[in-house]
């Protein structure tokens, strides 16, 4: 069985995550209604070539969703300012433990391989 | 210890069981599921909220196939086959607790329970309510547990295939 | 909203009822400045007029008297709002508990009730370097 071709492509399916693309802000971990997300970094100072200080930014360590939990609101690909989120149709990730329904950060940017990369419109 | 054991133990509780410890249980009923025709289980549908409604929309899509008696050729083709499933979808109250182990216990031997959607694998958005079982685990042994809230009803058939392949690893 | 004395809570509706107002739609209370309400609706389906009225409950008590002799879909309300909010309904032939196995813990929905799962999970939100609370929990939940 593949992702049904009758299903949206931005379907509430699983989330996919762009590591790359999170600043650590927690916008995400703060508005989730059932806390299932979780998130740790780290400060680190880079210095740019012409830059007068070096500049502190924030590195990704960890990123967890327990999609036993996760009621598939949404809130938090809605308001990840960096768009680091993004809903995926995929559904096929039932798991033989509670456990095993958190995801890290490897599998969640698995499922950016079939990305959708158009506009995201409501009701289409 | 043995599963649920501290749960079910509600001497101490009100005597209001709304008559779940007794009343009747449906029979399981047996289906064929569409994306491996050699495998037919019978179901036991638990549908305890919203999410049932998938389990209903399965088999109006023809994903899971009414159909009759096990035979002989059926246990053959998959070793799966036969096996009853206790699909549990929805919301356990710790005061429903008894009624969904129950359930369990009457159901024939090869048996798997399935819990389906977000309340039953970890309480889900009542997580934090008091009187919500924090997943249907601490009351039966859960094979196999599909996300969602609700899953979509492919996500049954692709968590019913899971089930499959865990009994014929084991 | 029409709020009325909570000796007269009882008394209001069964006047309301000699008016035609026949169909109970739901009872409920809720929690303002650290007093409890009761709120309840009933609708006239002759004239489609619906009424919500409310009234504080005997503070000193946690009391006010049953609808359930007047309208007996109230009695499965009034038992839960007994059970969730910790009122004692005067004259509710029917007390037991829908939902809770153990009476010994406060009312859930009382807003200075603590839920227990959210004492034993700690916020993921909470900044190691910050402190910020997350909505719906008492000032203190950190250091109960």
């Amino acid at each position: 069985m593949t992702t049904g071709d009758r299903m949206p492509a931005h379907s509430h399916g699983v989330i996919a995550l762009t590591a790359s693309a999170c600043t650590s802000c927690m916008i995400c971990v703060r508005e989730c209604p059932v806390w299932c997300i979780e998130l740790e970094c780290h400060d680190e100072e880079v210095t740019e070539p012409g830059a007068r200080r070096p500049r502190t930014v924030s590195v990704l360590d960890a990123f967890t969703i327990d999609y036993g939990l996760c009621m598939y609101c949404g809130i938090c690909v809605d308001l990840c300012p960096f768009d680091a989120l993004a809903w995926q149709p995929d559904f096929d990730y039932a798991a033989g433990s509670a456990a095993g329904l958190v995801q890290g950060i490897s599998e969640l940017e698995s499922w950016r391989n079939n990305l959708d990369e158009s506009p995201k419109v409501s009701g289409s | 210890m043995e599963i649920g054991k501290e749960v079910f133990d509600t001497s101490s509780a009100p005597g209001n069981t709304l008559g779940l410890v007794s009343a009747p249980l449906p029979n399981p009923r047996m289906y064929r599921v569409a994306a491996d025709p050699s495998l037919r289980v019978q179901i036991l549908d638990l549908g305890l909220a919203c999410c049932a409604l998938e389990v209903g929309s399965a088999i109006a899509t023809g994903l899971l196939v009414e159909t009759g008696l096990l035979d002989a050729a059926d246990v053959g083709a998959s070793p799966a086959s036969g096996t009853t499933i206790l699909l549990i979808s929805g919301t356990s109250t710790d005061a429903l607790a008894p009624a969904v182990l129950r359930a369990w216990e009457q159901l024939p031997e090869p048996k798997a329970a399935v819990s389906f959607g977000a309340c039953a694998n970890t309480g889900g958005p009542y997580w934090d309510a008091p009187t919500v079982t924090k997943g249907i685990d601490q009351l039966v042994p859960v094979t196999i547990y599909v996300p969602g809230c609700p899953p979509r009803p492919e996500a049954l058939i692709a968590g019913l295939l899971k089930v499959r392949d865990e009994i014929e690893v084991a | 909203m029409p709020e009325i004395e909570s000796v007269l809570w009882a008394g209001e509706f069964r006047s309301l009822r000699t008016q035609g107002f026949l169909f109970f739609d739901f009872l409920t209370a809720y929690e303002r400045d650290g007093q409890l309400a009761v709120i309840a609706r009933v609708v006239n389906l002759d004239t489609k007029q619906s009424l919500l009225l409310t009234a504080k409950v005997d503070a000193d008590q946690n009391s006010i008297a049953t609808i359930s002799d007047l309208y007996a879909g109230a009695v499965w309300q009034e038992r839960e709002t007994a059970e969730m909010f910790g009122i004692k309904f005067i004259g509710l032939g029917d007390t037991r508990p829908l939902l809770r196995r153990s009476m010994l813990a406060r009312p859930p929905l009382l807003k200075s009730s603590v839920l227990a799962a959210r004492m034993l999970k700690p916020w993921p939100g909470q900044p190691s370097h910050r402190k910020q609370q997350p909505v719906g929990v008492v000032d203190d939940w950190l250091q109960a």
